[in-house]
């Protein structure tokens, strides 16, 4: 802005700012265009994300239900059956490119297993303890696919937030200023003109005069 | 080689049954439990159990755990651990045999729980925490089985003690070195310790009978939740009658493959309540459709059946093996009513779910 205020007002610099006060106003609707395709984004993002968040509330309800009943009836056997349901799972992030903001997707995972790929004997287990394994695992597929759109969300929320923040600083003060400054210029110009005009009269009255 | 159990001798259960029964003595009425139930909070029942024979074992659990049902959970598991040991100590010689039916429980589980814990890398605290010293695994046999490395060093240690336990796991731990699965340890365990019991109980004394007889009945009892268990699990039926505990009386081999076939519970359920017999039907009439209730009723069952010979016959070994059960269910109901109080359990839904040991 200090360059803006201290240019000095030539035709040259005029027309400078109003090529550029063009091409900030054609940035100024790009900005806006991404910024709307991406609330688009987020709002589809929030319904699912609220909704899958309410399922995963009554789920974990009723599993934390269950493992209470099962801690209950069946003690230490609940942490044996975790240990030996205890692995490791590998999750997918791919990023999508969205108006040029890579966001992050984590894939959907199938976790919740049959009894034979918890690899463990059926025989001994109580099935109370097999349903609340098989209820958790359920819920971390949920928590997965939770987490997947929301950090998508936070990821298009911060580009969402930054390009607010850059519009409304071209909106309230970038273009102002410049216009201001181009105005500026027109007047200075204008009244630079009319100088030159009344100076070319004056000439032309004082010519006319010493020649009569 | 082969390593077998060993096998019952005739012994003089008199004075093992007295004490016993002073034990019987020392636990909860049906009168005690309801104003348990009427507690407002875990701290509570903690603080009422401490003037019983838990009171020793919460003062040493409070210590260790601030919260109120954590230090309940682990002084119950001690002060079973505790019953298990001194019932252990004091059987004669000859018995302990026939306790091993029922002893066995523990250890299978002790062992499970080692496969379990080794094979996934938890740590050893952990793993420890959820072990039940029990006949032949006290504490002492558990913290050395602990230190082994791996799954082979596991085995390796059972083996040099000459435990039959070593025989029970060896041929799943071929598999587990080819595929690093431990189903086929955790069903050698289950089912080959049925085998080698069946095997001791075979010929002995008079309660070897009341043993053996038991035994069947709660091989039915556990083909009839396996069953449950894997119904609508995609098992064929070839790998269904793998599950199959042997010495079943009602449930044979071959009705526990067809109705593995079985996909809807409901109708499994009607299936075993023609063709199961009188314990299994009244175990399902009573339970519902509830899997869980369906436990419990069957280990009530199982206890049910043991007191009645020890009324029958009150010098017998099914004495001492129906304390063991009692025992079990009053640790149950206690940790059932310290979670109810500690979440808000509505009264008749604890008294749905507690069952009077005595």
């Amino acid at each position: 802005m200090a360059v803006l205020e201290k240019s000095a007002p030539t035709r040259e610099q005029f027309l400078a700012l109003r090529r550029r006060c063009e091409v900030i106003g054609k940035g100024l609707e790009l900005l806006k265009s991404k910024r709307e395709a991406l609330m688009k984004e987020f709002f589809g993002i929030v319904d699912e994300s609220i909704r899958l968040r309410d399922e995963l509330t009554a789920m974990l309800a009723s599993a934390q239900r269950g493992l209470e009943r099962a801690r209950a009836l069946n003690g230490v056997a609940v942490e044996s059956f975790a240990y030996g349901a205890k692995r490791h799972v590998s999750l997918n992030i791919r990023a999508r490119n969205v108006w040029g903001v890579f966001i992050p997707e984590i894939e959907d995972v199938h976790l919740a297993r049959t009894l034979d790929a918890m690899d463990m004997s059926p025989v001994g287990e109580s099935a109370g303890v097999i349903d609340t394994a098989r209820r958790f695992e359920a819920a971390s597929e949920l928590i997965v696919k939770i987490a997947s759109r929301e950090i998508r969300l936070t990821a298009i929320g911060e580009v969402i937030r930054s390009d607010s923040r850059k519009i409304n600083a071209i909106t309230e003060v970038i273009l102002p200023s410049i216009k201001n400054r181009v105005k500026y210029i027109e007047r200075v110009l204008e009244e630079r003109e009319r100088e030159e005009i009344f100076r070319l009269k004056r000439n032309k009255a004082r010519r006319q005069a010493a020649g009569s | 080689m082969k390593r077998a159990l060993k096998k019952p001798v005739a012994s003089d259960l008199s004075y093992f049954n007295a004490r016993v029964r002073a034990m019987r003595g020392a636990l909860l009425r049906k009168a005690d439990y309801e104003p348990l139930m009427r507690l407002a909070s875990a701290e509570a029942l903690l603080e009422k159990l401490k003037a019983t024979e838990y009171g020793p074992f919460i003062e040493a659990a409070s210590g260790r755990y601030a919260e109120p049902l954590e230090a309940l959970s682990n002084a119950l598991v001690a002060d079973l651990a505790g019953s298990l040991g001194q019932l252990w100590k004091i059987a004669p010689d000859g018995a302990r045999p026939l306790l091993k039916a029922v002893f066995s429980n523990w250890e299978v589980f002790d062992l499970k729980t080692l496969v379990r814990g080794l094979s996934r890398g938890v740590k050893r605290d952990e793993i420890k925490a959820a072990l039940i010293p029990a006949g032949e695994f006290d504490m002492a046999a558990l913290n050395t089985l602990l230190s082994s490395k791996d799954l082979p060093d596991l085995v390796g240690f059972l083996e040099t003690w000459g435990s039959p336990y070593s025989g029970v796991l060896k041929p799943g731990l071929k598999e587990y070195q080819r595929s690093a699965r431990i189903i086929e340890m955790e069903l050698g365990a289950d089912l080959r310790t049925n085998r080698l019991l069946l095997e001791a109980l075979s010929a002995g004394p008079a309660d070897t009978r009341i043993m053996r007889d038991w035994l069947g009945l709660k091989a039915d009892l556990q083909n009839a939740l396996t069953l449950f268990k894997i119904a609508g699990e995609g098992y064929a039926q070839e790998a269904a009658a793998g599950f199959f505990i042997e010495g079943g009386v009602k449930l044979k081999r071959s009705n526990f493959v067809r109705l593995s076939g079985l996909k809807g519970k409901e109708e499994l359920l009607n299936a075993l309540k023609e063709t199961g017999g009188s314990v299994i039907r009244n175990v399902l009439d009573k339970a519902g459709p509830d899997p869980m209730l369906m436990e419990e009723f069957a280990e009530d069952a199982l206890k049910e059946r043991l007191r009645a010979l020890s009324i029958i016959d009150p010098l017998s070994i099914a004495l001492p093996a129906s304390y063991i059960y009692m025992k079990v269910r009053e640790i149950k109901n206690l940790r059932l009513i310290a979670r109810g109080a500690a979440f808000g359990v509505p009264l008749d839904e604890l008294r749905r779910l507690v069952f009077y040991p005595v």
